[in-house]
């Protein structure tokens, strides 16, 4: 990306427009941008979850590992499909990094729980099997939601 | 026919199909020509439904003139094991055309071997829809409502659109909407089934994001999609459609679509080298944009996609 449009890009941040700076975010950690971080790690609380889970996005292609987990489960939980579907699509490509971070809420509200088994079968890999089936919790549905992706899980998902 | 003679089922299914066919069939050249082709390369037990539906048909024994049928069921008879299916429907063909009545001949049989006459029993049970219209959804959408009876994309459709042979019963088709490759490679497996079980002439599919890579891949398994529309799609070469098993493809994308940026995905088949995709960018936003009936009026998308109104 040339200077001119890295600065261009770097300034939609601030635009008053959710989608100029959800899109200026994307396109920053699509082309690396790296002097954008800072501006990147500030949208990422953004209150525009459209906003907030585009900056967090880009910031992870650009190094940064601070996700926002509670971010994307709130997204996750949305009313508001295209949202849930960016938070899918969020954890999907950042992947396995996100096995770790997704542990500790396995033992957490079943809700909770349940979001978190849910992004860790979409992540897939041995890592979040293991960490699938080191579920605690004795919530019936969060059991049976263990038990339903055990059943379904292939060799390598 | 031409649906069910290149259709990848096996030969039984594709012989009780074309029994089942023939009473519809009009006896025009055309006809007679695709079948003529057909009969080149054909398995003997759809060679002997091809047979017999043209006797259904005609009640012209055109087919069985060189004895075909006899030298068949020869064949079967010294196949033993293996070809008792081939042996009793040519047998079952080969009396009908000599006028034994269905009663005495499914008494010669021998249980689940006398498909073809269970088949030509049930004449006129079956009806091939002219049309089809279905909606796929897409990631995580598998309890969406938009695209269920009563859903606000699905009544567009049916109304505005005047699809009123959108489907909508109970079993409509829906998949996991699971974000992995391989459930994407399985729901294409079962849409292709899916079809195969809702025979219609022309089949219509308006397919929202992953949905229409479930689509395309439907085609890779043989189906035929007369009109593919979709909409949201995260375009990706692996999961591109055996394009000769497409009529007419439209790609609908949202000006701007955080989900199609993430999900590894372009936006354009021109930009992967296809052409045969027509496509549009909407003034409208994200990810549900494409599927949103205030968008499709807003940006007279059903003038885009062309695609007649049945009335209502």
């Amino acid at each position: 990306v040339s200077p001119a449009s890295a600065v261009e890009l770097i300034r939609a941040l601030g635009s008053a427009d959710n989608q100029e700076r959800a899109e200026a975010a994307i396109k920053l950690g699509q082309q690396k941008v790296s002097r954008a971080l800072p501006d990147l790690r500030a949208l990422s609380s953004d209150e525009d979850a459209v906003v907030s889970l585009a900056a967090m996005f880009a910031c992870w292609q650009l190094g940064e590992d601070r996700i926002a987990i509670d971010r994307i489960f709130s997204a996750l939980n949305s009313e508001d499909e295209a949202l849930m579907q960016q938070a899918v699509h969020t954890v999907s490509a950042i992947g396995r990094p996100l096995v770790p971070k997704l542990k500790p809420f396995l033992d957490h509200a079943p809700e909770i729980a349940i979001s978190a088994l849910r992004l860790l079968e979409e992540i897939g890999g041995s890592e979040a099997l293991d960490a699938i089936k080191a579920t605690r919790s004795t919530d019936p549905e969060v059991s049976a939601l263990v038990d339903e992706i055990l059943e379904d899980w292939e060799d390598e998902p | 026919l031409k649906l069910i003679l290149k259709s990848n089922k096996d030969a039984a299914q594709k012989a009780v199909l074309i029994t089942l066919l023939a009473p519809e069939l009009p006896t025009t050249d055309a006809i007679g020509a695709l079948l003529d082709e057909a009969l080149l390369d054909a398995d003997p037990l759809v060679q002997v439904a091809i047979m017999d539906a043209w006797f259904e048909m005609t009640g012209d024994k055109y087919y069985e003139k060189n004895g075909n049928l006899e030298k068949i069921l020869k064949k079967a008879a010294r196949m033993g094991d293996g070809g008792e299916q081939l042996y009793m429907a040519a047998r079952v063909a080969l009396g009908r055309m000599n006028g034994l009545s269905m009663d005495s001949l499914d008494k010669q049989g021998d249980g689940e071997l006398v498909i073809t006459a269970q088949a030509l029993k049930r004449r006129g049970a079956l009806k091939i829809a002219n049309e089809i219209t279905v909606i796929i959804h897409g990631t995580w959408a598998s309890d969406g409502t938009w695209w269920r009876p009563n859903g606000d994309f699905f009544e567009y459709v049916k109304t505005e659109l005047g699809r009123s042979d959108l489907y909508g019963k109970p079993d409509q088709f829906k998949w996991s909407g699971k974000n992995r490759d391989d459930k994407r490679l399985e729901a294409g497996i079962e849409l292709d089934k899916w079809l195969r079980s809702h025979l219609a002439h022309e089949v219509n599919v308006f397919a929202h994001s992953h949905g229409a890579n479930v689509a395309m891949l439907a085609t890779r398994k043989g189906i035929r999609i007369d009109r593919l529309i979709m909409l949201s799609p995260p375009v990706r070469s692996d999961y591109f459609a055996k394009w000769e098993n497409v009529g007419k493809a439209y790609n609908i994308q949202a000006s701007f679509d955080p989900v199609v940026a993430i999900a590894r995905g372009g936006n354009s088949f021109k930009d992967e080298g296809v052409n045969v995709v027509k496509e549009k960018t909407l003034k409208a936003s994200g990810h549900s944009a494409s599927h949103d009936p205030e968008v499709w009026q807003t940006e007279k998308l059903a003038e885009f996609i062309e695609l007649p109104s049945l009335g209502l």
